[in-house]
């Protein structure tokens, strides 16, 4: 009776395993009002929303809190300083093009929003120049894949040649084993 | 012999009918169980008679098959057909899609670099080819960024140009720190690094990549690379494709003798050699995939163009191949010992002889069935590459290219305008079927 019971018991384990099996767990779309913490886990060694925002962030308040920001909001409001901002180069292994334009938008409406500068089109005409370069240290062993983001900003005085101000951010992302 | 009830062996078959559960497992598991390169056949053979179309079609539709089943992720086929359909779009000229596959299964493949696969490995040994995901060898790696360092420069976009040569390099230097991976460079992807960082006006950093060309072993290269590569771009013809695996079965003796020049065989396996039983071995064998065409002619306004043979990529599959036969032998025959222990220890579970020769047979034959050899492998991937400089002019040109059909006949493959000056594409690739 006992292997009868456990020859029958082990048949239908498998089997519902199998079943189980077959229906399968497969991916499945969510949105982030439907999952908590979905935007916070890291998922590539790209830059995401919480990188562009955390390098972002620490470049904009290192700006707004400079000598040159106060400057700008102090000139008369006839006389607005312009500011015209040159696309971000990427010089990492990423292929993280459109985060940095993404990056380069954030920027431009932080400005025209905070209403101490007008932002311009042409950089030709524009008494300064803000420009951003993204570079990596990347490198790869049997466990791992490290990526050591950093994005330098900077603003030039297109009159004079001058920088007026620059900041570097960085922030790391890796693929652990 | 009387063929005994339920009940009578009820008791006794408690041990088997976990071998059962499991076997019953594997046959369901690998039900319409074709292996890689059954699925890519029709896609091949397509190729092969110059319908780079329907090869795309074949594939494309695979490809959803495979998503459907397990989805877009890494752990499954799906890195390694998103490459194959990139290749096959480069073969169609559309290089925006072919990046867009690139870069998409790159990060992919990369995580299963990382992964870790003992559990893959031991199960290689003992039930199948195919389990775990499709991990890239080196040359393959290199070549993924290569073909898309050339996809984005003939879009003309340099600073992804340049974001894949960084890709290529750190690969380069992953797979030559560790002693126990081979090379990832090839002659093409350092040559095209070095000339989208000569275009971008980091020349120094170009010349670095142009004097390691005669570095790289087991590749056709320039014995001098000297200057700026080509102020008018680069054309790069391919043709050909590198060979594909197929799967093969051999008795256990030929397959010993196989794996003796490699390795010497094991106690099991001898033992089921010196029993004289046609005990079959599944293992994998490399064909030569034939192109549509060969020998191919570069003209620019009708005026031959210098075609430099720049690597071989066949080569350089059959070679990781040869490298790769005595841990795929050994895991075959390893399988095979697995089966017959299997089958063994099922009949003598029984403990009836008639009983336990069928249920043996059975047991042996599920697993069988369920040892798929694993032909995996980038199988679209153009087996040979030609390069030529093209000279600057600021007018348009008419670039041409011909080759020979099977039967020796010459073919106009590729006809285009190209502007001058500065509107000319830094790199113009022609895939040829």
């Amino acid at each position: 009776m006992l292997g009868k019971t456990s020859m029958s018991g082990i048949l239908k384990w498998g089997i519902v395993v199998l079943v189980v099996w077959s229906l399968g767990c497969g991916p499945s779309y969510v949105r982030d009002t439907d999952v908590e913490g979905l935007d916070e886990d890291a998922m590539s060694t790209g830059l995401d929303r919480s990188d562009l925002d955390r390098l972002f962030g620490e470049n904009l308040e290192s700006l707004f809190g400079s000598a040159l920001a106060r400057s700008w909001k102090q000139a008369p409001g006839d006389k607005m300083p312009t500011v015209a901002i040159e696309p971000f180069l990427n010089e990492t292994s990423e292929h993280i093009d459109s985060q940095l334009e993404a990056l380069l938008s954030k920027l431009e409406t932080q400005l025209i929003n905070g209403g101490d500068v007008a932002v311009l089109e042409d950089p030709a005409q524009a008494q300064f120049l803000i420009t951003g370069k993204a570079y990596d240290a990347a490198e790869k062993t049997d466990d791992a894949r490290r990526v050591q983001y950093f994005l330098f900003m900077k603003v030039v005085d297109t009159s004079s040649g001058a920088v007026r101000w620059q900041n570097e951010a960085a922030l790391t992302k890796a693929l652990l084993n | 012999m009387s063929i005994p009830t339920w009940e009578q062996y009820a008791g006794k078959w408690a041990p088997l009918g976990l071998v059962w559960s499991i076997a019953l497992g594997l046959v369901l598991f690998c039900t319409g169980c074709a292996t890689y390169s059954d699925h890519l056949k029709e896609s091949r053979e397509a190729l092969s008679e110059g319908q780079v179309d329907t090869a795309h079609s074949s594939l494309n539709a695979h490809l959803a098959d495979v998503v459907e089943a397990s989805g877009p992720v890494a752990n499954s086929n799906y890195p390694l057909l998103l490459v194959e359909r990139g290749t096959l779009e480069m073969f169609r000229g559309n290089f925006k899609a072919a990046s867009s596959d690139f870069v998409e299964a790159d990060p992919m493949l990369e995580v299963l670099d990382l992964r870790n696969r003992t559990g893959d490995e031991i199960a290689k040994f003992l039930f199948s080819g195919t389990v775990g995901p499709y991990v890239m060898p080196a040359h393959e790696k290199g070549m993924l960024n290569t073909l898309n360092l050339l996809s984005f420069l003939a879009q003309g976009k340099l600073s992804a140009a340049r974001v894949e040569a960084r890709r290529y390099q750190i690969n380069r230097t992953f797979y030559n720190n560790d002693g126990e991976f081979g090379e990832a460079g090839n002659a093409l992807g350092t040559l095209l690094a070095g000339y989208a960082f000569e275009r971008s006006g980091k020349e120094s950093i170009a010349q670095r990549y142009y004097g390691e060309l005669g570095e790289l072993s087991g590749v056709t290269a320039p014995e001098e690379v000297t200057g700026p590569m080509a102020d008018g771009g680069i054309l790069v013809v391919s043709a050909g494709r590198v060979p594909h695996k197929t799967p093969k079965r051999m008795p256990i003796g030929l397959a010993m003798t196989v794996a003796a020049s490699h390795a010497p065989p094991s106690d099991g396996a001898n033992m089921l050699a010196a029993q004289g039983l046609v005990t079959w071995v599944n293992f994998t064998e490399l064909l030569a995939t034939e192109g549509w065409v060969h020998s191919p002619k570069a003209y620019l306004d009708g005026k031959e163009l210098q075609l430099e043979p720049w690597v071989n990529m066949s080569l350089r599959t059959e070679q990781q191949f040869e490298a790769d036969t005595p841990m795929m032998m050994g895991a075959a025959i390893s399988r095979t010992i697995t089966r017959a222990a299997a089958g063994t220890a099922a009949s003598m579970a029984t403990r009836q002889d008639g009983w336990g020769a069928l249920i043996s047979l059975l047991v042996q034959g599920t697993m069988v069935a369920a040892d798929t050899p694993d032909t995996r492998s980038w199988s679209m991937l153009p087996g040979y590459f030609w390069v030529a400089a093209l000279p600057e002019h600021k007018g348009q040109s008419r670039l041409t290219v011909d080759a020979l059909d099977p039967y020796g006949v010459k073919i106009r493959m590729y006809e285009d305008v190209l502007s001058g000056g500065a509107a000319r594409p830094l790199a113009i690739p022609v895939f040829l079927p």
